[in-house]
């Protein structure tokens, strides 16, 4: 048993900074559960394709892998909401299990379709930002985390602002509470669902942007996203903004510091359990209040 | 009511009992115009890209026997592969060995690089009594079962871990580095945990300490913590078995953790693709893995230049391997003179193929002992040098020193 | 109108089962394991149906008990060389009491719908991450059946036939035992509990009760049928019978076909499991990953436009045809 308190700084350091992103990934399938109760399973793909955006601009265009937040953003607001009016719409009144089946289907296409266009290979890019380390005491600080982690947080705050504080927020807002009331007191629901879909699928394009200078980018790589961030949404109780940000945190933290201390890989294993005992005991979630 | 159901449940099963014996086996003995061999490899799922490596060199060696006259004791009948998606998954694998044997009606089999489907799938095989010659897959236990259809031309898993131990215990000559400590740092499948089984059996018997075992899921979405477990453990030198996105994190985390001087030496994993170096670039350098070909190896060079002009990159072990074992399956029919499954069985194991044009691993021959496995099959170390990867073990096939950072 | 098994039908199911009794005498080996296939996965959707389909409780992570009965048949075959055919049942009692656990634990905090469905995720997706790091079952290298050649007191044969008629056997066995719950008291508690679950409670049923039983009997089916996936694959490993893929299959089978009604599940597989292997022979190797590509049209076709799979579809044709009959009870498609 391998055990330093170097060690446990690096890992708890690491954790929060994945966490981060962890987090970010999480707020926009939080915010499409809170407003229209659907889990969206491509949430993982649509990530895909924002990296891919990513990195056909920073590895093939030449571009600074944060200028292409500007690009991707829009781009996954308008994925998300296309196949929002096409796909989804339709069957927001059906059954929850049909909902998952319908958006299950949609991840395989769309993981799929990529293996088809850019085939299986894995691809990362070594940016100007990807060997930026400091060193924090004895531990190290990858730059291009650290930069992610930031921006999280300030895309967190952003979308908080634009909850609290515009006309389209409050709308997203009341319609989360109550459609119902929300409808009644003049608010336009099919636009504030469109609205919401699409602005829970751009966070996504901010995360891809951030991932380029650290992570790769395959087709499958939405797999593993997209179910830590159920784990995410749920454990920061579903629709809840802030849970979801420091239920990030959580897992990533767990995630890291479980790799630090258990022997073997069975650091997934507490995550997953984590997930379960909280379901079991806390469906609204740590944070949540009174159960749904 | 419950009569319609039942009608449309009967028809269906009616139309389905149609097809099935409809899909029956192709009746007649495959003229000798064309004579179908399966090629099996991972072409969709996590390891298309690995699986695709395969399929190239197979396509190749195929193309080129064709291009040179076919099998000339059959009237120089031309080799047709078809192909197979094991999809990653062992019972999609066990599906395409019985559609290529049943439907397709092929001679024999040749693939299928992932051990966890590769077992199986021979295992198929040997029931339907048609040859499998397995290009790539290194889990030991394929070749150890008594299997009489079953036949592999790459090394096992624990003569990658074989070298790799013997290679550590050459440094102290190489560059003047006594391993004692090791810390072993692997992926979660069967694919990492065969070869550290057999790493830390050779460890054992070399005498040097195992101070870590880490293990990860290759899905991870950092290594860094992995990597710092490693680094508080102080080992001499690490030995790796990666994918190549997870051996990317590790290598990046390595530099940033200030690791450069620790050697770490892969077992042939994600660490030999060409995208490693390409895509790491500095980062890299350094490195060591084992690889099953190089292009710096005598008369290399043509398969290289041939492959790359072809698919526009070097051939990988798995691409090499592959273009082997298309070779020894044209040298089996050639000698059978037969599509029958049986004579080209036989064929097989009386493989004997001296070094030459189509025998391009750096060995004197190739045949295939008792079990069906081929005992010359060389592996070297290379580096990380320059953005090349350059042989520098087994002394015999060393390109230029190991270089260790200070 | 529901007990009555008319000549005509009666003649129709035994027609159809002569039928699929006969198909090995002519069919190819390779049609055979399309037809063992399509079995086993009618059998498993058919299991997965009672909870998923009667009972409205949706389990994204069924390969738990496919696992179950998978790896504790195959674990005592190979290490004692105790025979599947007694190792099944060991596996049957095993995922049932795993089943009791995780069903007493999940219905008793009241969880459903998509909290349900993302806690039998995480536990099978735990199991995959667990028996990867347990070295007493083969760890990720998994548990190879070890092949005896043609022994069927080991449940093993030389010919596909051997397996296809286990799994016939075992699919009628299935889907007679759904077809009499389903108009058994018990059958009737499980559609009150996914119709309406406070209503069935104000009405006397024992809800929770009526959850978990369903629950344990779901699973000690499927596990059944991992001990023929087991010996017919003759191999495993924790991510092809513990991962979400099986898990996705199966119930994939059930809701094409249609939730929730006797046939539907093998309705399902009998469409979609020689569709998807045909499509991998023709596109495989000249485009990879088309038959996923496929899976998940048909997926989202389906809830689009008949997501009361095809026995729905099926039902309202005849309605149509048929205008002054009422819709059948076991059809309407669960809330």
């Amino acid at each position: 048993m391998i055990f330093s308190y170097e060690l446990l700084a690096q890992a708890l350091v690491t954790g929060l900074l994945i966490g981060g992103v962890f987090a970010l990934i999480s707020v926009g399938l939080s915010m499409i559960w809170g407003v229209m109760k659907i889990i969206n399973f491509a949430h993982g793909e649509f990530l895909m394709i924002g990296m891919y955006i990513a990195y056909f601009l920073t590895a093939k265009a030449g571009w600074d892998p944060y200028l292409t937040i500007f690009i991707t953003t829009p781009m996954l607001f308008l994925v998300g909401t296309l196949i929002f009016q096409s796909t989804i719409r339709p069957i927001l009144k059906d059954p929850s299990m049909n909902q998952i089946m319908l958006t299950l289907g949609l991840s395989l296409i769309l993981q799929n379709l990529a293996l088809v266009v850019f085939k299986a290979d894995v691809l990362t890019s070594s940016t100007a930002y990807t060997r930026m380390n400091f060193m924090l005491g004895p531990v190290v600080v990858r730059g291009s985390q650290l930069i992610a982690f930031a921006g999280s947080a300030l895309t967190a705050v952003f979308l908080y602002w634009f909850l609290q504080k515009t006309e389209a927020g409050r709308a997203i807002r009341a319609t989360a509470q109550n459609r119902d009331a929300a409808a009644l007191v003049g608010v336009n629901v099919r636009t504030t669902y469109l609205l919401a879909f699409g602005i829970g699928s751009a966070t996504l394009g901010i995360a891809a942007s951030l991932m380029i200078p650290f992570y790769y980018t395959s087709p499958t790589v939405g797999l593993f996203f997209g179910l830590i961030a159920y784990v995410v949404v749920v454990l920061g109780g579903l629709g809840n903004f802030l849970g979801a940000l420091v239920a990030g945190l959580i897992i990533g933290l767990t995630e890291s510091v479980g790799a630090a201390l258990l022997p073997g890989s069975l650091a997934r294993v507490l995550t997953y359990g984590l997930f379960v005992v909280v379901l079991l005991f806390r469906p609204q979630g740590i944070f949540g209040g009174k159960q749904q | 009511m419950k009569r319609n159901l039942i009608t449309i449940v009967a028809v269906l099963l009616a139309v389905m009992s149609i097809v099935l014996s409809a899909c029956g086996p192709a009746a007649t003995e495959a003229p000798a115009a064309v004579i179908k061999i399966g090629g099996l490899y991972p072409t969709t799922g996590d390891l298309a890209k690995l699986g695709q490596e395969n399929v190239n060199g197979l396509q190749l060696a195929i193309d080129q026997i064709n291009a040179a006259g076919g099998i000339k004791s059959m009237g120089g009948a031309k080799i047709e592969i078809v192909w197979g998606d094991t999809q990653g998954k062992p019972e999609v694998g066990i599906s395409e060995v019985t559609r290529l044997v049943q439907q397709e009606n092929v001679v024999a089999i040749i693939g299928a690089y992932q051990s966890g489907v590769t077992t199986p799938a021979t295992q198929e095989a040997e029931r339907l009594s048609t040859p499998f010659l397995v290009s790539m897959a290194v889990s030991d236990k394929i070749t150890e079962r008594g299997f009489k259809y079953t036949f592999r031309i790459c090394p096992k898993a624990s003569w990658y871990a074989k070298d790799q131990v013997s290679f550590l215990k050459d440094l102290k000559d190489l560059a003047g580095l006594e391993v004692k400590k090791v810390a072993l740092l692997h992926e979660d499948t069967d694919f990492g945990e065969s070869t550290a089984a057999g790493q830390k059996q050779y460890l054992e018997e070399a005498g040097m300490e195992m101070v870590l075992e880490v293990k990860y899921s290759a899905s991870a979405a950092d290594l860094t913590t992995e990597v710092s477990k490693v680094k508080a453990a102080n080992p001499d030198a690490v030995l790796t078995v990666t994918y190549l996105n997870d051996s990317v994190l590790i290598a990046r985390a390595r530099e940033a953790l200030g690791m450069m001087n620790i050697p770490f030496v892969d077992a042939a994993g994600g660490t030999v693709d060409p995208e490693f170096i390409k895509q790491l670039g500095a980062t890299a350098e350094g490195w060591f893995t084992e690889i099953e070909f190089t292009k710096y190896a005598a008369g290399a060079d043509v398969l290289n230049n041939a492959y790359r002009e072809k698919f526009g990159d070097d051939i990988t072990g798995n691409g090499a391997y592959a273009y082997q074992a298309g070779w020894v399956i044209a040298d089996a029919l050639e000698r059978a003179a037969s599509t029958d499954r049986d004579a080209v069985r036989d064929a097989l194991a009386a493989t004997d193929m001296p070094s030459g044009p189509n025998m391009i691993l750096p060995t004197d021959h190739i045949y295939f002992d008792e079990s069906g496995q081929n005992p010359n099959a060389p592996l070297f170390i290379v580096q990380v040098q320059n953005g090349e990867l350059i042989p520098v073990w087994p002394a015999k096939y060393a390109a230029k020193p190991v270089v260790l950072t200070k | 109108m529901k007990r009555t098994w008319t000549q005509r039908g009666f003649l129709l199911t035994g027609g159809a089962l002569l039928i699929a009794a006969v198909v090995p005498l002519f069919a190819s080996e390779y049609a055979l394991h399309i037809g063992v296939l399509v079995l086993l996965y009618a059998y498993l959707s058919t299991a997965w149906n009672i909870l998923g389909g009667y009972g409205g409780q949706h389990s994204l992570g069924h390969s738990l008990f496919l696992g179950v009965g998978a790896y504790t048949s195959t674990f005592l075959f190979t290490k004692i060389g105790l025979t599947p055919w007694v190792g099944m049942w060991i596996g049957a009692l095993l995922a049932g009491l795993v089943s009791w656990f995780v069903g007493y634990l999940c219905f008793r905090y009241g969880l459903k719908g998509p909290y349900f469905a993302l806690v039998t995720i995480a536990i099978a997706e735990a199991m995959v991450s667990l028996t990867n790091n347990l070295n007493v079952v083969g760890g990720a290298m998994g548990l190879e059946v070890k092949w005896h050649g043609n022994a069927p007191l080991l449940m093993q044969f030389q010919s596909k036939a051997g397996y296809y008629y286990i799994a016939l056997v075992m699919l009628v066995v299935i889907i007679w035992l759904v077809n009499w719950l389903s108009r058994q008291r018990f059958g009737y508690h499980l559609v009150a509990v996914r119709e309406n679950e406070d209503a069935a409670e104000a009405l006397g049923v024992d809800t929770l009760r009526t959850k978990i039983q369903a629950s344990i009997l779901s699973a000690v089916l499927t596990a059944l049928g991992g001990t023929f996936f087991a010996q017919y694959f003759t191999y495993i490993n924790p991510k092809n019978v513990f991962g979400e893929g099986p898990s996705i299959q199966i119930l994939l089978f059930a809701i094409v076909g249609g939730l929730g009604t006797v046939w539907g599940p093998a309705v399902g597989a009998l469409v979609l499991v020689p569709i998807a292997e045909l499509a991998r022979g023709w596109l495989g190797g000249s485009f990879a990953g088309a038959h996923l590509l496929l899976y998940g049209t048909v997926l989202v076709l389906v809830m689009l436009f008949m997501p009361k799979g095809i026995m729905g579809l099926v039902a309202s044709l005849r309605q149509r045809l048929n205008r002054n009959r009422p819709a059948p009870e076991e059809e309407r498609r669960p809330a």
